[in-house]
């Protein structure tokens, strides 16, 4: 033993050069021949290599947690303080049997840190920096604390808010060196504390130290890579013997200060700046809450099919004090356990949802059945490879031939993971967004003086309707008796990475009288329900109503074209009979009676075997064309004349319907003019003389005009003028038109209206359809996202 | 900041800010360890080995660079992950050589072997062992010093404080070369 540490000595001499040459050059000597010196000199040179690194791993520590910006301890408001923030172990205070004199050697340095005015003393280097305190200033020292110093933070003896500039004095004992470099020690009373680290602010104007407003106190981040909860803050007292106690502590995380609730914002982001870009005023909240809670009927009629069964929302009711505490113990929470039991295991490799190194891991227990034991595959796969199980190995190629680490996991642990992973996927694959009535159940004066009436929890919403996952709103409602924090590494385990940042900031909670938390969370469950019922119904019963109105709609336009074209074929007979009549006579022939044909379009082609007379007759009708045909026999020729005419109004365009119909006098019958590029025309058959009306319909209100005995007339202008249906039946009757056939003609002023109303009807549909889509996205922000469009069909099937 | 100075801060006592800077190539580290069966953290844990190479190269006056710190740092990475892969015997491919690799790497992964493995026999010493050893060796602190701060009666307690330590350091750093092991600590 001797021997070796001698050995040792004599190593660490050569390797450190604090041999003179001739005994290095003797060791080296003994070394070429000493194969257990030589090793020896080997590993110490080693050592010292790992020495070195030792020293230099927490530089590279430090930086890392500077990278890692994102991960602050925030808000230790306060006045001027030295704090120990206790976490992690620093070497020096690690153990109990502290040295008294080490201790005393300490105090004096303290004291002269506690004393200080100015900086230097303590081997600490300080930073000293003169700000304007009307203004908010941001210190970042060397060492990664970030200060922030709101304007007006400081105050003179009157409580004055101070407008010199001040001279701010910063010290920082952050690591072990440091702390060991200022002396400092780390007790409080008889107990030893771990520090997170030290630092010490003093302000000072003329010489004159000065104090912090209490309500805007300075804010002090100090980096660390892992927030303790144990972490505390204490106020360095002098005692007595000259020795810094670390007195008072206080948790870290900050209560936190509810506002009115009103004031908050919890619309999902985006939202009233999309309203305001539709037009509509995003300023009037009660327009915008209801425009917003109306969606709720949405969120029923779309996404309730795809989201997992409501009633499996075990894991974020209440949560028991003792389940907090042991979050990541076994049976009480299976849910949670699975998810940190899949955040220890399987996340680097699986997500539930999608591939990643590995497969997706949702339905992997539903793959494996009747193919293999996924226990045992789970547990060490290349073993289970070896048995030359067919799915495992086939799995096994497909997924590059990457090995599955082994787990030491239990039946039952691989139980929680794979229900976890089931549900952890189910519900972001169906959700659109989260329920606007859940919003509405929380948003209101009922949870003022919770977490919920917090600036802390607002900044919390908008990410949560990030998350599309209402599970993650359910969490924090129904556990208002917890740290927000605490709250917030839940939704991390529960898949949402984002929320990480706020769980790294200790936020706490606003303490609530007794029962106060359970009385709120019944208020929460019954009123997002009852909202949801509600809107709901609402939605319902207006997709009913226009269901309804769609499908008289429909029911109507059917009804007017079949009685239209029966109309229309009637009167094409009539003036088929007449035109045959005539032409007969013309050319002399007995009027031999043809049968009535029973529809316009069916004579020609059924009976071929008429005379040419009635077929030219006939497609003189048809093409409604002048006709001269020349009998063979007789020698004689008969005519048929058609004349155009035009129609023209004053005004025509600003009428929404407008007919134009022609009623041969010597006719029971009228007929409609059609509206060809923007003219209405028609050709008149000089066998009869016709009468001219024309309606519209314009703002409600029935307008019409007529011209008697057109017949001569090759461009007509009418000027239209209101009216009422009497005068319209007055204008429209002729002596030959029965009473049913002139209502019937009234009638289709009615119809007018009719169509005018609906096309407004349809025009308002469409707009409220355009404006809500759009709004869809953003309230829902999962919306699309699997999501099926909602089908378009302007009518119902019948 | 180009390469250069972040060489000469990690030289002198800014290495912080270069230190920092440098972190930005982690997650290329990461990426290639994640493709590769590992894990987040033993990414960070091969990048800050590399840090800490790079780190005692810098303060070494001879040092240049042969190559980028990005390549450099990416390859010390990728060459100790492709060792840890043979290691643990789960890996059947080679991982994507680089076009460009720092001509003292050889040199470099062969010191490093051993001296990580050194490293992680001296973290498994007590605080006092490992506050004495860096004192006493990167310090440069008298023996007698040390042994006021540590709580030690004196000089001679110090010194075979120190030897038992050093005795017991090379003992456990005897083991891990026995076992040929590189694995990273184990992480919870």
């Amino acid at each position: 033993m001797r021997d070796e540490l001698n050995l040792i000595e004599l190593a660490d001499r050569y390797l450190r050069g604090e041999m003179n040459a001739t005994d290095s050059a003797a060791f080296e000597v003994r070394m070429r021949t000493n194969a257990e010196l030589r090793e020896l000199a080997e590993d110490q040179r080693a050592l010292l290599g790992g020495i070195k690194r030792l020293a230099l791993r927490p530089a590279v520590n430090k930086a890392y947690r500077s990278y890692k910006f994102g991960k602050w301890l925030p808000r230790i408001g306060g006045a001027v303080v030295i704090a120990v923030l206790a976490v992690g172990a620093w070497m020096l205070v690690k153990e109990s049997g502290h040295s008294a004199e080490a201790a005393s050697d300490a105090s004096g340095q303290v004291e002269q840190l506690l004393a200080l005015s100015d900086t230097t003393g303590t081997g600490l280097p300080a930073l000293v920096m003169m700000i304007d305190p009307k203004k908010d200033t941001t210190m970042i020292t060397p060492n990664g604390l970030v200060v922030d110093i709101p304007k007006g933070a400081f105050i003179d003896e009157a409580g004055k808010a101070i407008t010199k500039p001040v001279r701010v004095t910063m010290l920082e004992a952050i690591d072990g060196v440091d702390i060991m470099k200022a002396g400092l020690i780390t007790m409080s009373g008889d107990t030893l504390l771990e520090t997170g680290g030290m630092f010490y602010i003093d302000a000072q104007v003329d010489g004159k130290r000065v104090s912090i407003d209490p309500t805007k106190p300075l804010t002090v981040m100090v980096p660390s890579e892992q927030a303790d909860p144990r972490m505390m803050l204490y106020e360095g007292v002098m005692t007595e013997e000259g020795v810094v106690d670390w007195r008072n502590p206080k948790p870290l995380s900050h209560t936190l200060i509810p506002v009115d609730i009103t004031t908050l914002d919890f619309y999902p982001p985006g939202y009233l700046a999309k309203v305001a870009e539709l037009e509509k005023d995003a300023t009037d909240k009660r327009y915008t809450d209801s425009l917003y809670w109306s969606f709720s009927g949405e969120y029923a009629r779309y996404a309730f099919q795809g989201e997992a069964a409501p009633a499996d929302s075990s894991w974020t009711d209440s949560l028991t004090d003792k389940a907090f505490a042991r979050s990541a113990d076994a049976n009480s929470h299976g849910h949670m356990k699975g998810a940190f039991l899949f955040a220890t295991n399987c996340s680097s490799c699986h997500r539930p949802e999608r591939d990643l190194t590995g497969p997706a891991l949702n339905g992997a227990r539903q793959r494996w059945e009747g193919r293999g034991d996924i226990y045992a595959w789970i547990k060490n796969s290349s073993a289970y490879l070896k048995t030359g199980n067919h799915y495992a190995n086939e799995l096994f190629r497909k997924w590059n031939k990457s090995v599955m680490t082994p787990h030491d996991l239990s039946d039952a642990e691989i139980d929680q993971i794979l229900r976890y992973v089931d549900m952890a996927s189910s519900p972001s694959s169906g959700l659109m967004g989260i329920d606007p009535a859940k919003v509405q159940a929380i948003w209101n004066e009922r949870f003022n003086g919770t977490n919920i009436a917090t600036r802390e929890f607002e900044e919390r919403m908008h990410e949560v309707h990030r998350t599309c996952d209402n599970q993650v709103l359910e969490l924090y409602a129904n556990n208002l008796d917890k740290d927000l924090s605490q709250l917030d590494s839940m939704v991390v385990h529960m898949g949402h990475g984002a929320f990480a940042s706020f769980a790294l900031r200790n936020d706490g909670r606003v303490d609530l009288p007794a029962h106060a938390a359970e009385r709120l969370r019944n208020v929460y469950a019954e009123w997002s329900q009852r909202y949801a019922e509600v809107a709901r119904r609402t939605q319902e019963e207006f997709d009913q109503k226009e269901a309804q109105a769609d499908q008289q709609a429909f029911q109507r336009q059917i009804d007017r074209q079949v009685k239209d074209s029966q109309q229309d074929s009637e009167r094409f007979n009539k003036e088929f009979n007449a035109n045959l009549r005539s032409v007969y006579q013309q050319l002399g022939y007995p009027m031999t009676p043809p049968a009535p044909p029973r529809s316009a379009f069916a004579v020609p082609i059924t009976n071929p075997g008429w005379w040419n007379v009635d077929k030219a007759v006939l497609a003189a009708t048809t093409s409604r064309s002048s006709m001269s045909y020349t009998d063979d026999r007789s020698g004689k020729t008969a005519t048929l004349t058609y004349t155009p005419v035009t129609i023209e109004m004053a005004d025509k365009d600003s009428f929404s319907e407008l007919r134009v119909y022609l009623i041969p006098q010597e006719l029971n019958s009228y007929q409609r003019v059609m509206e060809t590029n923007g003219v209405f025309t028609e050709k008149l058959n000089a066998l009869f003389q016709y009468d001219l009306v024309c309606m519209g319909w314009k703002e409600g209100q029935l307008y019409a005009a007529s011209r008697q005995d057109i017949s001569a007339t090759g461009s007509i202008t009418l000027s239209m003028e209101p009216t009422d249906e009497e005068s319209l039946r007055r204008m429209v009757r002729t002596p030959q038109m029965t009473a049913s056939l002139v209502s019937d003609l009234v009638e289709q002023s009615r119809h007018l209206e009719w169509l005018e109303l609906e096309a407004k009807r349809q025009q308002a549909k469409a707009k409220r359809e355009e404006f809500r889509s759009a709004l869809m996205a953003v309230v829902f922000p999962c919306w699309g996202e699997g999501v099926p469009a909602a089908e378009e069909s302007p009518y119902p099937s019948h | 900041m180009s390469d250069q100075e972040i060489i000469s801060q990690l030289r002198t006592g800014q290495q912080h800010k270069a230190l920092v800077k440098l972190y930005a190539h982690l997650p290329k580290v990461e990426r290639m360890v994640r493709n590769h069966s590992g894990t987040r953290a033993d990414a960070k844990d091969l990048f800050q080995d590399a840090l800490i190479i790079l780190l005692g190269k810098a303060k070494d006056e001879g040092f240049t660079l042969s190559c980028s710190i990005s390549t450099y740092l990416y390859a010390i990475c990728r060459n100790r992950w492709q060792e840890e892969l043979r290691r643990r015997g789960r890996f059947t491919q080679e991982l994507e050589a680089l076009p460009e690799e720092p001509n003292d790497l050889g040199a470099v992964l062969a010191d490093e072997q051993n001296i990580s493995l050194a490293e992680r026999a001296l973290q498994a010493l007590g605080d006092k062992c490992q506050e004495l050893l860096k004192r006493f060796y990167l310090l440069k602190e008298p023996l007698l010093t040390i042994a006021k701060s540590i709580g030690l009666a004196g000089e001679g307690a110090a010194k075979t404080r120190k030897y038992k330590c050093l005795e017991e350091a090379r003992k456990r750093y005897r083991s891990l070369l026995a076992q040929g092991s590189v694995a990273q600590p184990q992480h919870p």
